[in-house]
């Protein structure tokens, strides 16, 4: 069965497909950043995309999906299998973040989901911030390190006319309008893709329609509460959690972002990079 | 019923409670109640002295000392802040030095 191998945050997928030629062609253009990325020895998950009469269905951690027809959908279906086989199976802290990078200067956007993170990160690549993730960030427990998870974009359909080309080009191998794009940051830039950086500034994004662009400095220890909503399964070990986040804030400048206008929130983030810690 | 404290309380912190410092204030996980607080600086530095050694009112007097301000307000304001603290669970009563004499 041909095969997929991919992998981030120290853990590896192998992806299967069956009886399609074309999807494995597709899945293989989409998950090309988290190739090569498999660590040697790592924990392995699996995902099993079968082609049945009514479509395709995916099968990951003992569960199949009803049969799912379109290549957007079968592609959305994948990623939120890999999104939960990758965070979950980790070692590392994860984070529910957005991240990018700049000359070894780590920036995490910490949001909740459809806060509009991931169009923010698609925007901060295509102005020249390499990737990280638009939906999870590791923390190395000894590193201190952030680690990318370079899943592909996953942009909305309400963002899709802010990134005219790169839409049109995407969406013309999908039908399934309802789905989320799904974008490899390198097909924003080739070498768009980043590697582990020092977490240098922490900006909390949130998206109001009609704001003007507000930057306001925050305390670390108002960064610091905030990071413990986002970060996966806090609960399990909070002492040490803490402990770790705390040692991620102590290393960053923090801020809250308001924006309605996408352009200038890269702006604000252009500026505070010219002001790490 | 939640007793009231005066200067005489000693007040330390509950087993359970994880500081961590960061900047000049603190935030604290309360482990036994899943829990957590953020410390703005004053209270951190009200937080520090509950040790359970020293009554709130020698605190006070320290904290005044050290600060310049009048010991009548310290003290009023370290019995507001300990009284906050008592209600969430992060520190408590240890002895009462008046119950004592």
């Amino acid at each position: 069965v041909p095969r997929i191998t991919v992998g981030a945050l120290g853990v590896a997928v192998d992806v299967h497909v069956e009886g399609s030629g074309e999807i494995f062609d597709a899945l293989h253009r989409l998950l090309v950043d988290l190739e090569g990325t498999a660590p040697p020895n790592p924990p392995r998950g699996r995902i099993t995309v079968e082609k049945v009469a009514d479509g395709y269905c995916v099968t990951s951690q003992g569960r199949t999906t009803a049969p799912i027809q379109g290549w957007a959908a079968v592609a959305d279906a994948v990623q939120r299998r890999l999104n939960r086989l990758v965070i979950y199976g980790s070692d590392h802290l994860v984070l529910h973040s957005a991240g990018v990078t700049s000359n070894g200067i780590g920036v995490l956007l910490p949001a909740a989901s459809r806060s509009g993170k991931s169009t923010l990160a698609a925007a901060l690549v295509r102005a020249g911030f390499d990737y990280l993730s638009d939906e999870a960030v590791g923390v190395g427990r000894s590193s201190v390190r952030l680690k990318p998870y370079p899943k592909p974009i996953s942009l909305r359909p309400g963002s899709w006319g802010l990134f005219p080309g790169l839409i049109e080009h995407t969406s013309s191998e999908s039908s399934g309008r309802e789905s989320p794009a799904l974008v490899p940051a390198s097909s924003i830039r080739p070498d768009a893709v980043g590697g582990a950086c020092q977490p240098s500034v922490i900006v909390l994004p949130s998206y109001a329609p009609d704001a003007q662009a507000n930057l306001e400095a925050l305390h670390r220890a108002e960064a610091l509460m905030e990071l413990t909503t986002h970060t996966v399964r806090f609960d399990e070990q909070p002492r040490e959690a803490l402990d770790l986040l705390a040692d991620v804030v102590r290393r960053c400048e923090c801020y809250r972002l308001t924006y309605s206008s996408l352009e200038e929130a890269v702006k604000c983030t252009h500026g505070v990079m010219e002001t790490p810690a | 019923v939640t007793r009231r404290i005066g200067p005489a309380s000693v007040v330390g912190r509950r087993p359970g409670i994880h500081v961590v410092p960061i900047d000049r204030e603190a935030v604290l996980l309360d482990e036994q109640n899943q829990k957590l607080h953020r410390l703005n600086e004053t209270a951190h530095l009200v937080l520090d002295q509950l040790t359970g050694a020293d009554s709130l009112g020698e605190i006070a007097r320290r904290l005044a000392a050290a600060t310049g301000a009048s010991t009548r307000q310290v003290t009023a304001d370290v019995m507001t802040l300990v009284q906050q603290l008592i209600e969430e669970g992060v520190v408590e009563l240890v002895a009462d030095e008046s119950a004592s004499s």
